[in-house]
């Protein structure tokens, strides 16, 4: 069991190492971030940041305190069509970089 | 007529008409709402959100929610022609669709302004002027000195200090370790104002003595103060991770910047100018005090700077200062300097607005090119760390904190009020951003004395944050990850004062930084700068500045380097400049103090509806022209000024007259607009209407479409890269819909699949020769919630029989393109494609070989309509077997509602022409030329019809097309 767990995180670290090498990480990132704007979920979220931030008051927020607090909604209102979207990308890429 | 409209519509353009590339994707959906996207700018949604809720209710426009519902309203002013050159869309089309313009520069007035300043909006991106906000509050909440001082300087009394270092260095001390902001100017200003007083003839030591330093050096002695004074330690470069080059750098540099930062650069500055204009003004000063005292009470009282500063700029800036300043009146012993430090904020309050980043250039900026003088002495820093330690924190004092402690003795208590005042509740932080910037966290600008902070801010993020080479990047993936336990998760943070990386969420790096007193880490996916001792990340323009730069390098070089297909990465690369962030610039802040009036939309707004004269004949136009400027995301578009005229003569540009016509309409000028230059237009631009005879309205609706279509060219980058005989301009993407043909072969039943835009959808009627009416009865009723009334024919019928496979006959012979034989072959129609303004026309006049006669049947329209069951998707399910009932579920994407119908009374021959226009949400009006009256939902439902205007409800995003551009790409 160890042993799967730690291939596991071997896996990820290298995964994670092959998408920052090649610069995929980046352009992942860039299409998420625009794929989230043109849903909405940029605005929602920020709109629920607002709400968050006049109930507790302006002074008494930090940005870890915004994250705690919006990083479940912000997680369900991803649409599924763009996890599904980033999935097949990483999947594709892997599939190039097969010799992992 | 009628075959020949049926011609026009559905031939319309004919140059678009093949298919996509992809052949079963429309040419029209991959870009279509490429441009509308962009105006849907997310800051014009949070304008919305944080305008009144009425505002909010009226925004029809191209929300950012996918969710969202036109709703379409009047409100609206139009921009006067000079404020072309106003950059962001968001910008103009908020003011641009609220205030009319009083005076020339009026259509800049800061509605907006009050709701994007509001600061909270931009939490979201950490590098965007709003978001600083939130570092205002901790920078006001941190006092702790930045760093421990540099050796030369003695911590209690400086004065026998080095010269160089010079009085500046000693006394201004509070300043650079304070934020760099708005408050933090009240402070510095009164430092500065004694300065000033002795640079008059005071001796420093004096003044330090008397207002100032004094009070620093009370402040240092306070309980608060020592509780904070940890964090000074802090500085040291921890025991230094010897790995790579950079770090090494910095620790022989880094320690030495704080101190100095603290002591010299920034009241250097400040202080010779503050000087030159206490001089002058001394007198205005004293006035001006008064007033500002007011605005203080003002504000204490409310809590809220921004309601009353708001709009204003000027007023903005003394809000702000507002609490500090009061204390320094109190505190200050000598009456003289009081007047100059308030004075000098209402001297120049416009220069600070200009200011892009006033906290930059008063704090940052002068502090680096300071700082070098005073580097020398700091190396010897190292040596002794413990004395410095401890005197840091107590020099370190920020003036503020110490003001306010002094004024009233308790010590802890004091710092929470202190923001509060300023920066009002809720929505308050206009203020803050808006005019004087938000004062930084004073550990970065600890950080940002040193010598070549800006270098190693930039190698960090070369190699650690935004790689762009392929080298960077293979150190980035080997060497991120945390120090601790060695995952790549988790937040990584990278110690900014030595080689460190460790886990954020799993507080790694809060360990390293509390036992080594390192406070500031940078995150490594996102750039942002945290500050430990803030406990919370940090704005500061500079970085902010080196950051983006250093990104947007990253972006640039990744671009060029890569190996894969680039077009791809292009759509993506482009993406920061595709939804920029609204920052405010010089023009547009001047702009808005020329016009602080505000205009609140309300039900009985009348803004928008302005009658037609008409000059002899021209009803069919002036309906058209209601129907057309009435149409909620066309109004958005040319109330917000984007067109951009490209042809070689713009005064014959129908679009620019469009344009200015929108401005007439909206100008809330009461009396009826004289559309001459549009019906000279027309007569040029279209010559078969030319001529004071009564015209057709649905013909004059295609030609008004087609030349405007002409006139605008189009966005010339959409064009190159999606198809090329696609247009992009608004109208091709307000009115185009897709029409696919689908002509079955009744042999081999293969089908021919074709798919032409069209503007418009005639329908035929029953009654007429050429059409078998009714349909066959009992089919179901109730689509789209009519109420099926026997014998009355609804739109939804005549759409139905549209969208009928029709039999071709046998006259009409195609070759089949399957079985390649002649056969005969039935057509049918669908939508492929729908269009965000649909346009029904119902044929109304009949040219046969019979008879050329109106026909006058009733049609009952719906106030919504939904046309999935027409859609070519549904048609399938329909040939399927079953029949696909629109159902109610959350499916609104195919939903429109009715905003404006355009009637006609009389007979073929002769007859008038109105229209029915919707304003505000639920509000009709008939405009009957110059006329226009009050209707009800009746009168309109009642009306013949000959036109129908129907807006989608929701505007669907452009992700769509993103995903066909990826799925081809790979």
């Amino acid at each position: 069991m160890v042993s799967k767990m730690n291939k596991d995180a071997q896996m990820r670290a290298a995964i994670n190492q092959k998408l920052i090498e090649t610069g995929e990480r980046e352009r992942l990132k860039e299409l998420l971030r625009a794929k989230l704007i043109e849903c909405g979920w940029k605005d929602q979220l920020k709109a629920h940041c607002k709400e968050v931030i006049k109930e507790k008051g302006l002074e008494h927020v930090t940005v870890d305190d915004l994250v705690a607090e919006i990083t479940p909604k912000g997680r369900a209102l991803v649409p599924d069509s763009v996890k599904k979207e980033l999935l097949q990308r990483i999947r594709t890429f892997l599939a190039q970089h097969a010799s992992l | 007529m009628s075959s020949a409209d049926q011609g026009g519509l559905r031939g319309g353009h004919t140059q678009a008409a093949q298919p996509h590339k992809s052949g079963s994707v429309p040419w029209a959906k991959a870009s279509h709402h490429r441009t509308l996207r962009r105006t849907h700018s997310p800051l014009i949604f949070e304008l919305w959100l944080s305008t009144s809720s009425e505002l909010r209710a009226d925004s029809l426009g191209p929300a950012p929610v996918a969710t969202f519902r036109c709703q379409h309203s009047p409100c609206g002013a139009p921009r006067g022609p000079q404020t072309r050159a106003a950059p962001s869309p968001c910008w103009q089309r908020h003011y641009g669709s609220y205030f009319p313009p009083p005076t020339p520069h009026s259509h800049l007035l800061p509605t907006g302004g009050s709701a994007r300043l509001e600061g909270l909006g931009a939490v979201s991106s950490p590098f965007s002027a709003v978001g600083e906000v939130p570092a205002v509050g901790m920078a006001t909440l941190c006092l702790v000195p930045p760093a421990a001082p540099p050796p030369s300087p003695p911590p209690p009394h400086p004065r026998g200090s080095s010269a160089s270092a010079g009085p500046a260095g000693r006394l201004p001390n509070p300043h650079p370790t304070r934020g760099l902001g708005g408050r933090s100017r009240s402070k510095r200003k009164r430092g500065l104002a004694a300065e000033a007083a002795s640079a008059r003839g005071l001796l420093r030591e004096d003044s330090r003595g008397a207002s100032p330093a004094s009070a620093a050096a009370s402040f240092s002695e306070s309980p608060f103060w020592v509780q904070l004074s940890q964090a000074p330690r802090s500085l040291r470069p921890g025991g230094g991770h010897p790995r790579s080059a950079w770090p090494p750098r910095r620790h022989a540099q880094w320690p030495p910047e704080p101190c100095e930062q603290g002591e010299e650069p920034p009241p250097v500055e400040a202080e010779e100018v503050e000087e030159a204009e206490t001089a002058e003004t001394a007198e205005k000063a004293e006035r001006k005090v008064e007033a500002e005292a007011k605005v203080e009470g003002k504000v204490e009282a409310a809590g809220k700077v921004e309601a009353a500063g708001k709009v204003d700029a000027a007023g903005k800036v003394e809000t702000a200062e507002g609490p500090g300043r009061r204390v320094e009146l109190k505190l200050e012993p000598e009456p003289e300097p009081v007047p100059e430090a308030e004075q000098e904020p209402k001297g120049e309050p416009k220069q600070e607005l200009e200011d892009e980043n006033p906290a930059r250039s008063g704090g940052g900026g002068s502090s680096d090119e300071v700082p070098p003088p005073t580097l020398p002495s700091d190396p010897p820093r190292p040596p002794d760390p413990s004395p410095r330690r401890s005197r840091a924190p107590r020099r370190r004092p920020r003036p503020r904190p110490q003001t306010r402690l002094r004024t009233p003795p308790q010590p802890r208590p004091r710092p929470p009020p202190r923001p509060r005042p300023r920066r009002g509740p809720g929505v308050g932080c206009l203020d803050v951003d808006f005019a004087v910037g938000p004062p930084g966290c004073s550990h970065v600008n600890s950080f940002k004395v040193g010598e070549n902070w800006r270098q190693e801010l930039r190698v960090i993020y070369q190699c650690f944050v935004w790689c762009g080479t392929p080298e960077t990047r293979k150190s980035k993936a080997k060497s991120c990850i945390c120090h601790v336990c060695g995952t790549h998760l988790n937040r990584l943070h990278s110690c900014l004062s030595c080689v460190f990386f460790g886990c954020f969420t799993e507080k790694h790096i809060h360990e390293h930084a509390e036992t080594k007193q390192h406070n500031l880490a940078v995150d490594l996916y996102y750039g942002g700068i945290y500050c430990f001792m803030c406990k919370d990340y940090v704005y500061d323009k500079d970085i902010e500045q080196i950051a983006k730069e250093e990104q947007g390098e990253a972006l640039k070089l990744q671009a060029s380097t890569s190996t894969e297909v680039s077009h791809q990465q292009c759509s993506v690369m482009g993406l920061g400049e595709k939804y920029p962030t609204w920052e405010m610039t010089k023009p547009e802040l001047e702009l808005l103090g020329y016009n602080p009036r505000r205009r609140r939309i309300t039900s009985s707004f009348t803004i928008g509806l302005r009658g037609l004269i008409n000059l002899g004949n021209t009803c069919f136009m002036n309906c058209i022209v209601q129907a057309l400027t009435h149409t909620p995301i066309l109004r958005d578009f040319f109330l917000s000024d984007r067109h951009r005229c490209e042809m070689p003569s713009p005064e014959l540009c129908l679009v620019c007259e469009m344009s200015s016509l929108f401005r007439e309409l909206y100008s809330g000028n009461p009396s009826p607009h004289v559309p001459y230059k549009l019906l000279h237009l027309v007569w040029i631009h279209a010559r078969h209407l030319a001529g004071y005879r009564q015209q057709d309205a649905h013909e004059f609706l295609i030609a008004a479409l087609d030349v405007l279509h002409r006139h605008c060219k189009g966005d010339d980058a959409g064009k190159a890269a999606n198809n090329p005989n696609h247009c992009n301009c608004i109208i091709d993407q307000i009115f185009t819909g897709g029409l696919q043909s689908d002509v079955t072969c009744q042999a081999c039943h293969g089908v021919s699949t074709t798919i032409d835009p069209c503007w418009d959808i005639s329908l035929d009627l029953p009654g007429s020769c050429t059409s078998f009416w009714p349909m066959s009865p009992g089919r179901e009723s109730s689509v789209n919630g009519e109420s099926h009334i026997p014998g009355i024919t609804t739109l939804t019928d005549c759409l139905r029989r549209f969208t009928r496979p029709e039999h071709l006959g046998s006259s009409a012979k195609i070759k089949c393109g399957s079985c390649q034989s002649y056969q005969e072959s039935t057509k049918q129609l669908t939508m492929n494609k729908l269009p965000v303004v649909a346009c029904f026309h119902f044929k109304r006049f009949e040219h046969s070989a019979k008879q050329r006669r109106k026909i006058t049947t009733y049609i009952s329209f719906p106030l919504e309509l939904d046309m999935t069951p027409f859609m070519a998707s549904s048609k399938e399910s329909r040939m399927n077997g079953q029949l696909q009932l629109p159902t109610n579920s959350g499916n609104d994407e195919n939903k429109y509602s009715l905003f404006a119908v355009v009637n006609h009374q009389g007979t073929l021959e002769s007859g008038h022409y109105t229209s029915f226009i919707r304003h505000h949400k639920d509000q009709w009006f008939k405009c009957d030329d110059a006329v226009i009256t009050k209707a009800s939902i009746k009168d309109v439902l009642d009306s013949e019809g000959y036109l129908l205007f129907y807006h989608k409800q929701v505007l669907e995003h452009e992700s769509e097309k993103v995903k066909e551009m990826n799925t081809q790409a790979y």
